[in-house]
């Protein structure tokens, strides 16, 4: 397929996804009263939902799939492994241990942009960590489970952290910053994480070329003329800045980067460059198509999209385990 | 063998002379003790803590819950930091023997029961629903620590002050409980008498909830409040307590003199909870008399 079909279809699904996910909502409304209510401002509280509390969490829920999908696509190209993904190997987890640390210590509170860099601070850690790992053994089983490790040891330092709060709410919202939730967005959340994930966006979107060279060999690629060292901080600081905003207001969501890539390879392809674009909307779609889920099944909670996104992608990753061990054997 | 009988003997005059003490220690003075003590007490919750502070004699309180030192939950936090406290473990009050445990219906209910089956008494208090339970465990409080005079000069003071709020209030705004996790409470809860009290409709029991339920933010939104009542931020910082204050809200806020808070004198069954009502009852005059201006034109 075309490169710019698939992205038009794919634009298209954000677009009819996104549509829908102004119109679900606790709230009792007609379709057709909270559209119009959307677009020309009745004086009424129904402008303000969905101006305010609606549209704000559809805008979160594309910008957060898009850099998780285009995360993903970019750390599988580079580490040339499908089961690179920022929430399996621990990064999405380390970046909300970030969060958490500078919200608990008050550090988040003294200026506006300390919440995301902690963020962003906690997933550049981990990645080097990863680096570091992956660049002693090409082993896709040291890298995997280097990231389980790295996972479950920011997971329990975030608990570790949440309980010790004085604020008696806060263990509760372990499972936000696991699994990740949309619920109760505003614009003060896009404004404090959308700059810092376009400068990530930035520096991923540009890698195209260089792992397109990669597929051919590390020797071959620096022959090619391909800057391998400024390639691997474009992939780390990349990565962590998306990956990181996204989480400081979403939490850690799973799964994504694994799924969308492998849904969207065939039709691009060899080209790892051509799956970048491509995997940022199918994320963005993915993340809108969840969090429609979440509230249809149940309205009046807040279910966490990590539960739909693992079930959607254990199974997927289970597969390509599977299929990556016979590969090699 | 020569040397042992004497030995035998005085051990014998030791024991007897023990067993004596032990006697006179175990039955004599205790009863003496009983006839003009009045019982001691630990409590095990912030609620109950209150009822103490409120009615006991310095000497009857042996604990209290580590809670009421607290001065943003615990009314009587000055007076409380006097005492020693507790976490609500068995092997903590029971180290501690008081005559009688006094705690929540709903909390602790492990280690109360516990005490029970070591022997303890223990006495659970329901939590108020409406104002005449909280005048109903002033007096069962009273009773259980022999100070029931004191407990019936509180109730008369709470009730004589209670009916000067009942004036009739012809303008009624209509506000809204929001506490963390998008809390609200119904009309068996004492947040809503306060709100009723204060001449305020209560939007929770409009909408048909009995204790209380969560509501999101856009459910709330479109119920169109006139005052939307939060819970004052708590230290540290929980995602809870932050949808309270999502930005949304303000839109409804904006001819409000300031941010409209709870605060420690809801959260129990003292007679302070009628402070809340001549709180809130400042607020409303503030909302109605640009309201009676309005109407007036």
């Amino acid at each position: 397929m075309k490169q710019t079909t698939l992205l038009i279809i794919l634009g298209g699904l954000v677009l009819l996804l996104g549509a829908i996910s102004v119109m679900i909502g606790p709230a009792d409304v007609t379709l057709d009263a909270s559209l119009s209510a959307l677009i020309q401002d009745d004086g009424g509280p129904l402008t303000i939902v969905m101006r305010e509390i609606r549209l704000p969490r559809m805008l979160l829920a594309i910008f957060v799939g898009f850099s998780l999908g285009l995360s993903g696509a970019a750390m599988q190209g580079y580490l040339r492994n499908p089961l690179a993904e920022p929430g399996l190997l621990g990064v999405s987890g380390s970046a909300s241990l970030g969060a958490v640390l500078a919200l608990q210590t008050g550090f988040a509170a003294t200026a506006f942009y300390i919440l995301p860099l902690s963020a962003i601070t906690g997933a550049l850690l981990c990645a080097l960590i990863l680096l570091v790992i992956s660049g002693k053994s090409r082993s896709i089983l040291a890298l995997i489970l280097s990231g389980v490790a790295v996972s479950a040891l920011a997971g329990s330092l975030t608990s570790l952290v949440l309980n010790l709060s004085p604020n008696p709410w806060a263990a509760s919202e372990i499972m936000f910053w696991m699994m990740g939730s949309l619920a109760n967005t505003s614009f003060n959340h896009i404004w404090l994480a959308l700059p810092l994930m376009v400068i990530g966006w930035t520096a991923l979107l540009f890698t195209g070329k260089a792992i397109d060279a990669l597929t051919l060999g590390e020797d071959a690629a620096a022959s090619l003329g391909t800057n391998l060292r400024r390639l691997k901080l474009q992939i780390i600081f990349g990565t962590s800045f998306a990956v990181g905003a996204a989480t400081a207001v979403a939490g850690a969501i799973g799964f994504v980067g694994l799924v969308i890539p492998h849904i969207l390879r065939p039709f691009v392809g060899s080209h790892p460059s051509r799956l970048l674009l491509a995997s940022g909307f199918g994320g963005a779609a993915l993340i809108l198509l969840t969090d429609i889920i979440v509230r249809v099944i149940v309205p009046s909670q807040d279910l966490k999209l990590g539960v739909i996104m693992a079930l959607i992608g254990a199974p997927l990753f289970l597969h390509l385990i599977f299929t990556t061990g016979r590969k090699e054997s | 063998m020569i040397v042992a009988p004497p030995q035998f003997h005085l051990s014998t005059r030791a024991i007897l002379s023990m067993a004596l003490v032990f006697l006179f220690a175990t039955f004599a003075l205790p009863h003496q003790a009983f006839a003009n003590k009045k019982p001691t007490v630990v409590s095990m919750n912030l609620c109950t803590d209150q009822l103490v502070l409120l009615l006991a004699d310095p000497e009857q309180i042996v604990s209290l819950s580590y809670l009421s030192h607290d001065a943003r939950t615990s009314v009587y936090a000055e007076k409380a930091v006097a005492y020693p406290t507790n976490r609500g473990l068995a092997e903590e009050v029971y180290i501690l023997k008081p005559d009688v445990t006094v705690t929540g219906t709903y909390s602790n209910w492990t280690a109360s029961s516990m005490l029970e089956q070591l022997g303890m008494r223990v006495e659970r208090f329901e939590p108020a629903y409406q104002f005449s339970d909280i005048t109903a465990n002033i007096k069962a409080m009273g009773e259980l620590l022999h100070q029931s005079e004191k407990a019936k000069q509180v109730i008369a003071d709470f009730e004589a002050r209670l009916a000067s709020f009942q004036a009739d209030h012809a303008f009624q705004p209509r506000a809204a409980l929001y506490a963390a996790n998008g809390y609200t409470s119904g009309k068996s809860s004492i947040a809503h008498h306060i709100l009723i009290a204060a001449g305020f409709q209560n939007i929770g029991a409009e909408l048909g909830y009995d204790y209380g339920a969560k509501l999101a933010v856009e459910s709330l939104l479109m119920t169109s409040p006139d005052l939307i009542v939060t819970n004052p931020p708590g230290f540290g910082h929980a995602k809870a307590e932050e949808m309270t204050r999502h930005p949304a809200l303000d839109y409804f806020q904006t001819d409000m003199p300031a941010e409209v808070t709870t605060n420690k004198n809801w959260v129990c069954d003292t007679p302070l909870v009628l402070d809340a009502v001549a709180e809130l009852a400042t607020v409303r005059e503030a909302i109605a008399r640009p309201h009676s201006k309005t109407e007036s034109r």
